[in-house]
């Protein structure tokens, strides 16, 4: 089982994210911003980190670096509503952007193929 | 026209006062005609016509010679008259079997003479040509000195194919217009002072005429100009105003696509979860309904910011210079109303960039409005456009305003990123995405309190090709 960290302003989102993705058999954290999310860091010790881009406070681009700097081990997906910054914030070193979707299969395949794929290469 | 007195014939005195009264009413019939004559095709026709009427001028046959300023020479532009003896017999024949006024004889000479004559009068006309600058041929110095030239050796009338002819300049206010050539080819009457002194009366008139007929020919020309010049600029206004209206809609969108979408996410994403679970539940078809219309919202959402900033970058080559001269007449408003000077440089030459147009021109504007936005209080900004190095061209855009400590430089490429408290913080973004695109940088430096400049780096455009291919994406499915 996976250790998923949801990092996403919006109740309503972090309600579907923890809902969806705990159907997958993840294990679910969620935070409402990143200072929340880098505290959870020790205790949740997340596999993968779902990151909201725009937030108040620090954004997910700045919250994504120092997460890698905790643990560069730590797959990150991008989640936003803009899909045209897609190309752009790839080159930020995460591992797959997803643009934001009533329809969850996209997140929820990305994260299981991520996750997949880390599996593979620590194997 | 007329039967040729014989030379050495002697006119009484009361016949050539007579002969001399019936000329003078026809060059003023003449005169009144080229008056009305609406262009001037009819102009040269009533000329010839004049100088060949049989009341009148009697000559057998007349040419005209015009200046064309743009070829710089002397062209044959019209010519009348039988092409032979047996043709004059005809038509004069039928010509005196009744008199005529000069406007019927306008109607009725030429369609007589349409059938042989076109050929031989026809040909002597386009053989007329000679360069202006040759100072050396009889006719351009008749032409130069105004001195009607009476040709009389074989030479010279050669040119006509006769043993004799007149050539009157056609002259106004100086200005040369062309030369009417009139002679006796058919009948081989000589022509006598008083025809020339007539001739030359009837050159008078028709050199107004035609520099008249020119004159308001070049006006309606340059009326035309004129009236597509200005639907150019007018089309290009509208252009400007809706590609502001574009961007003022791509940044309410943008604002607006995120505020409305994840509340959005969220219903149709809780309802997909139930129906789920649930999928044969008593409101399962409420629920997909939800799911359905969540969708169709979503849609919507995704089709207006396609529309505000199409994700493929548009592929042409653009000039920089236009760009620049765009961008700032779209901004010239907004600059004055913050009492910033607006002011462009572009390098001499040509200069173009391997970029879509309107991907240059919404790069440009965002940076330019973001220049004038970081001077509230005004100051001065330049957008300078040049060739960077061989394969490159530069597009810079300074401001003298206040500058940027490093920590906000370091992050103004940032999609969001804004010190305003206005504004989405797309504005640079967006350039720079655009500029990446098409295989270009951007660099930002800026000093605090000695102002900011950003300057786009983009490929030349070269004949045949638009430099590599687009393949700077990262795979998405790493």
């Amino acid at each position: 089982m996976s250790r998923i960290l949801v990092v996403e302003d919006e109740p309503s989102l972090r309600m579907l994210y923890r809902s969806d993705l705990s159907e997958d058999g993840h294990e679910v954290a969620t935070a409402s911003n990143a200072q929340e999310a880098l505290a959870q860091l020790e205790e949740v010790r997340p596999d993968l980190v779902v990151l909201d881009i725009r937030m108040p406070g620090m954004d997910g681009l700045d919250a994504m670096s120092r997460i890698l700097e905790r643990n560069p081990r730590t797959a990150v997906v991008l989640n936003s509503a803009f899909s045209c910054y897609k190309e752009n914030f790839l080159s930020w070193a995460a591992d797959a952007y997803v643009v934001k979707s009533s329809d969850t299969t996209e997140l929820r395949e990305t994260v299981r193929r991520v996750l997949a794929e880390r599996e593979r290469a620590s194997a | 026209m007329n039967p040729p007195p014989t030379a050495g014939t002697h006119e009484s005195a009361d016949a050539a006062l007579a002969r001399r009264v019936g000329e003078l009413r026809v060059i003023r019939e003449i005169a009144e005609s080229l008056h009305t004559a609406p262009d001037l095709a009819v102009i040269l026709r009533t000329i010839l016509v004049g100088a060949t009427a049989g009341q009148g001028l009697r000559f057998n046959r007349a040419f005209l010679v015009l200046v064309d300023a743009a070829r710089g020479e002397l062209r044959g532009a019209d010519g009348i008259g039988p092409a032979d003896h047996e043709e004059a017999t005809r038509v004069w024949g039928e010509l005196d079997a009744r008199p005529r006024s000069l406007r019927e004889l306008l109607t009725d000479y030429g369609p007589l003479l349409e059938g042989s004559s076109g050929g031989a009068v026809r040909g002597i006309v386009d053989r007329l040509r000679v360069p202006l600058a040759d100072g050396d041929a009889f006719l351009v110095r008749a032409l130069k000195g105004g001195r009607t030239l009476h040709v009389r050796d074989g030479e010279h009338a050669q040119l006509l194919g006769v043993s004799e002819f007149a050539a009157v300049p056609l002259i106004v206010e100086g200005r040369p217009v062309g030369l009417l050539l009139a002679d006796n080819g058919i009948t081989g009457r000589p022509i006598e002072a008083d025809d020339i002194f007539v001739l030359e009366l009837l050159a008078i008139h028709a050199a107004l005429a035609i520099e008249r007929a020119r004159t308001s020919e070049n006006l309606a020309r340059k009326v035309a100009q004129l009236e597509d010049a200005t639907r150019e600029l007018r089309e290009q206004q509208e252009r400007l105003v809706r590609a502001e209206r574009l961007s003022a809609v791509g940044e309410v969108a943008a604002r607006v696509v995120h505020e409305v979408r994840n509340p959005l996410v969220a219903i149709g994403g809780l309802a997909r979860s139930i129906l789920r679970r649930r999928p044969d539940g008593a409101e399962a078809e409420t629920l997909r309904t939800v799911v359905h219309e969540v969708l169709r919202l979503e849609r919507v959402i995704s089709e207006v910011l396609d529309f505000t900033h199409p994700p493929v970058p548009r592929q042409g080559t653009v000039a920089l210079a236009e760009v620049v001269a765009d961008a700032a007449a779209l901004l010239r408003y907004e600059a004055d109303k913050s009492g910033v000077e607006l002011s462009v440089e572009v390098e001499p030459g040509p200069c173009e960039a391997a970029c879509g147009r309107d991907d240059l021109f919404r790069a440009v504007v965002n940076l330019v409005r973001n220049a004038i936005q970081a001077m509230p209080a005004g100051g001065r900004v330049t957008l300078r456009a040049g060739r960077h190095g061989a394969a490159a061209v530069a597009l810079a855009v300074a401001d003298d305003g206040p500058g940027m400590p490093p920590e906000v430089r370091a992050r103004v490429l940032e999609p969001f990123f804004t010190t305003k408290s206005t504004g989405t913080g797309l504005g640079l973004t967006i350039a720079a995405q655009i500029v990446r695109e098409h295989h270009g940088d951007i660099e930002v430096v800026s000093r605090e309190g000695a102002g900011t400049t950003v300057t786009l780096r983009l490929p030349a455009a070269i004949d045949g090709g638009e430099g590599k291919e687009v393949d700077d994406v990262e795979d998405p499915g790493r």
